[in-house]
């Protein structure tokens, strides 16, 4: 569990971060830990709020943002079929890219159903608390940090950090060059569409470039 | 108010994502292309959230170079080193380098 919550501690950190920074009402940008739960469109959420974009832009953006959870649904329905009610809408609620990367690993080691269930939970549980502890830690370290030290450069190197990581292909590093050249391009449009389109066009180069 | 409003919305939104076990999706084989295009909906996000805040204001009030140096110093030790903490070790403080000796200069 604790390397789980070491990979995912900069990035709740700097959700924090830009918690603090957004011109949002209290208690709004640690609420998406709860609410969204999940770091890129959490982070999409408070930035677009804190710059005043309409309310059907930002739960757009944000399901934009999410239709992969409804793809890791789906690859979850054969370990979630038996289960009752409430313990699916945990299940549901607690799916997010790490919980689901370790649950589905937990389900193929388990010698049952119900044991790869047990680690699930508990793996996802445990994720969720300590996110929104990272975050209002984050939050505590934006408010206190000298402004001369523009830590809130630290989101998007953070973002790139793990981006870096993650793309190891020609063709990825494509899809994020063009996610981020239209974004910037598309920067000064109204209704975030620079966020939107940026994300959709680094897809689908993503996506058109795959040798079938 | 609205606020509130709204991130309540967005979470109902994406429990319905989370819940709905994508019934168009389940027990059926996804495509490759598709597959890969919601591979990289997260790090494009993070790549399209992250490009404005570096090269749109208010980040340039901040001295150009010492904002791409700490990009290329920060990219360069996430992929060596595997720690997207390491990397933000190394990068901060590189702009905070450079910056004052954009500062000084």
């Amino acid at each position: 569990m604790l390397p789980l919550l070491l990979g995912v501690a900069p990035l709740g950190l700097i959700v924090g971060v830009q918690a603090a920074a957004a011109d949002l009402p209290a208690g709004v940008g640690a609420a998406t830990g709860v609410t969204i739960y999940g770091a890129s469109a959490q982070l999409a959420a408070i930035d677009l709020l804190g710059r005043g974009v309409s309310p059907m832009i930002v739960v757009a953006t944000v399901a934009v943002i999410n239709v992969r959870l409804a793809l890791y649904s789906a690859a979850m329905a054969p370990h979630w079929a038996r289960i009752g009610t409430a313990q699916r809408v945990a299940s549901a609620y607690l799916l997010v890219d790490p919980s689901y990367a370790v649950g589905l690993d937990g389900y193929r080691r388990s010698t049952s159903v119900a044991e790869g269930h047990v680690r699930y939970l508990a793996a996802g549980l445990t994720l969720w608390v300590g996110w929104q502890a990272l975050i209002t830690v984050g939050m505590t370290i934006g408010a206190r940090v000298p402004a001369g030290l523009h830590l809130e450069l630290a989101v998007p190197l953070c973002l790139l950090a793990l981006v870096a990581q993650r793309v190891d292909s020609r063709r990825g590093a494509t899809a994020v060059a063009v996610a981020g050249g239209v974004a910037v391009a598309a920067h000064g449009l109204p209704l975030a569409t620079g966020l939107v389109a940026g994300i959709l066009a680094g897809a689908a180069v993503a996506a058109r470039s795959t040798p079938r | 108010m609205s606020a509130w409003l709204t991130i309540v919305a967005a979470g109902i939104a994406t429990f319905a994502l989370r819940f709905t076990p994508a019934r168009l999706l389940a027990g059926r084989p996804v495509s490759a292309r598709w597959e890969q295009a919601l591979d990289f909906i997260g790090p494009a996000a993070f790549t399209a959230l992250a490009a404005p805040a570096l090269v749109v204001a208010p980040a340039t009030a901040t001295p150009a170079l010492a904002r791409l140096a700490a990009v290329v110093v920060t990219v360069a030790v996430a992929r060596a080193t595997r720690s997207t903490a390491a990397a933000l070790a190394v990068g901060m403080p590189t702009f905070w380098l450079l910056a004052a000796l954009a500062a000084a200069g």
